[in-house]
């Protein structure tokens, strides 16, 4: 059913899900005000501030660590400068990381940085997995779906995670 | 009339119970099980650029005929047993791999450009290498040098390279792979350059972000292509039907 459902458009987006997110450069969350789901760094709530994406990665570590405490994710969120990747779990220290130098941070979307860390959450969670790394894959992917800013998420976000699970569903091997 | 009612009240049954059994199942986008075939078979997260700035997935490594290419790092404690992490689906083949290749194809020749470390920032190599050592362990690896005289050619993204010895020719390479182009191209990059502080360097650079990938929906639309080489020169390319 869900798959028969049209993405939210851009102006339907800021529509139903109303507003910016801002927080200051401590990574402290001071409320929503305006249209959009981008995040905003300000001093105020209504200070104009500048958008994330632009942010150094001092701050946006701690906002990403902000909102990743709030989802239950523990520690820190780290800084990496990778080529293309969004995020990344490390099980050698438990911590997650987000590619400063990626899309995540630059597309600047407040549901698609939920949802990639409910995915790298479900790592973190699961750290010495028993099971397969296909299997872990495809369970995470269920965990990102299922959360409710799945149903916020760019096209982008949406179309690929589908299609990644699609591919894990169709390439693995199952043990009945 | 009694009678087609309980057929009726049956078939809603039904229908309402199919409906429902669907409604709880996660979507699997009916195309991947006729689309994404390169993604299917590709075996290998190394990337190949062509004409210094595409740059295309590989469906094999050209390190494939040496047996034990994947643990030639494995004295320096690389991330090892990684989940993989998420990125944007075909800007990079995503597979649980501890490093991956850059390779060239310049002048027809077939060259090993640079090696990355999985899920290692690019700025923080020397603390796997202190002394660039993953140059010296590929050269016993292949039996085959870096070389000055084939400097890399890349104009763009420089900061992700840390070859400074130049290129290695892939003299050993006589096999057939496919490739497929990435949805991630540099292409200049995109937005302001954001300074940041590179520990390799210990200086601070400045980036810019690459442009946004390719949109999923075009990006499958498009053929890879057969690469015949013999001892590491290209001597047949074509479009293949796999996408």
């Amino acid at each position: 059913m869900a798959s028969s459902l049209p993405a939210l458009s851009e102006s339907e987006q800021k529509s139903c899900n109303g507003e910016s997110f801002v927080y200051d450069q401590s990574g402290a969350f001071l409320g929503e005000r305006g249209t959009g789901n981008d995040i905003i760094i300000a001093s105020t709530l209504y200070e104009a501030g500048y958008a994330l994406s632009t942010a150094s990665p001092d701050i946006v570590s701690r906002v990403m660590t902000t909102i990743g405490n709030n989802m239950g994710i523990v520690g820190t969120i780290g800084i990496t400068y990778e080529n293309r990747i969004y995020a990344y779990h490390d099980p050698n220290n438990g911590r997650i990381y987000v590619n400063y130098n990626g899309d995540l941070v630059s597309n600047n979307n407040y549901y698609d940085i939920v949802s990639i860390l409910r995915y790298e959450q479900y790592h973190q969670m699961t750290i010495g997995y028993s099971t397969t790394w296909e299997q872990n894959e495809y369970q995470a992917f269920i965990y990102q779906m299922n959360d409710p800013s799945f149903q916020n998420v760019s096209w982008n976000v949406r179309n690929e995670t589908v299609t990644n699970f699609g591919l894990l569903h169709v390439n693995q091997t199952y043990n009945p | 009339m009694k009678k087609y009612s309980y057929l009726l009240l049956i078939f809603l049954l039904i229908n309402g119970t199919v409906s429902f059994i669907e409604a709880q199942q996660f979507p699997i986008p009916k195309d991947v099980y006729t689309a994404f075939e390169f993604l299917k078979k590709s075996k290998t997260s190394d990337m190949l650029y062509i004409n210094d700035t595409v740059v295309y997935l590989m469906s094999n490594s050209p390190l494939e005929v040496f047996p034990g290419y994947k643990d030639i790092y494995e004295s320096h404690n690389l991330p090892q047993n990684l989940p993989l992490p998420s990125m944007p689906l075909g800007s990079r083949v995503n597979l649980p791999d501890t490093y991956y290749v850059i390779w060239c194809l310049k002048d027809s020749i077939l060259y090993l450009s640079d090696i990355n470390i999985s899920r290692a920032s690019f700025c923080d190599y020397k603390s796997f290498f202190p002394n660039n050592e993953q140059y010296i362990l590929m050269e016993k690896l292949t039996k085959v040098k870096f070389d000055k005289k084939y400097p890399l050619p890349y104009k763009n993204e420089l900061y992700l390279y840390h070859n400074t010895i130049g290129m290695m020719p892939a003299t050993w390479y006589n096999d057939t792979i496919l490739i497929k182009i990435s949805r991630g191209q540099y292409l200049g990059g995109q937005g302001k350059e954001l300074p940041i502080f590179c520990s390799d360097l210990n200086d601070t650079i400045r980036i810019k972000r690459p442009a946004p990938p390719m949109e999923l929906d075009k990006w499958k639309k498009i053929a890879s292509e057969e690469l015949v080489f013999k001892n590491g020169r290209l001597i047949s390319r074509k479009t293949t039907d796999i996408y």
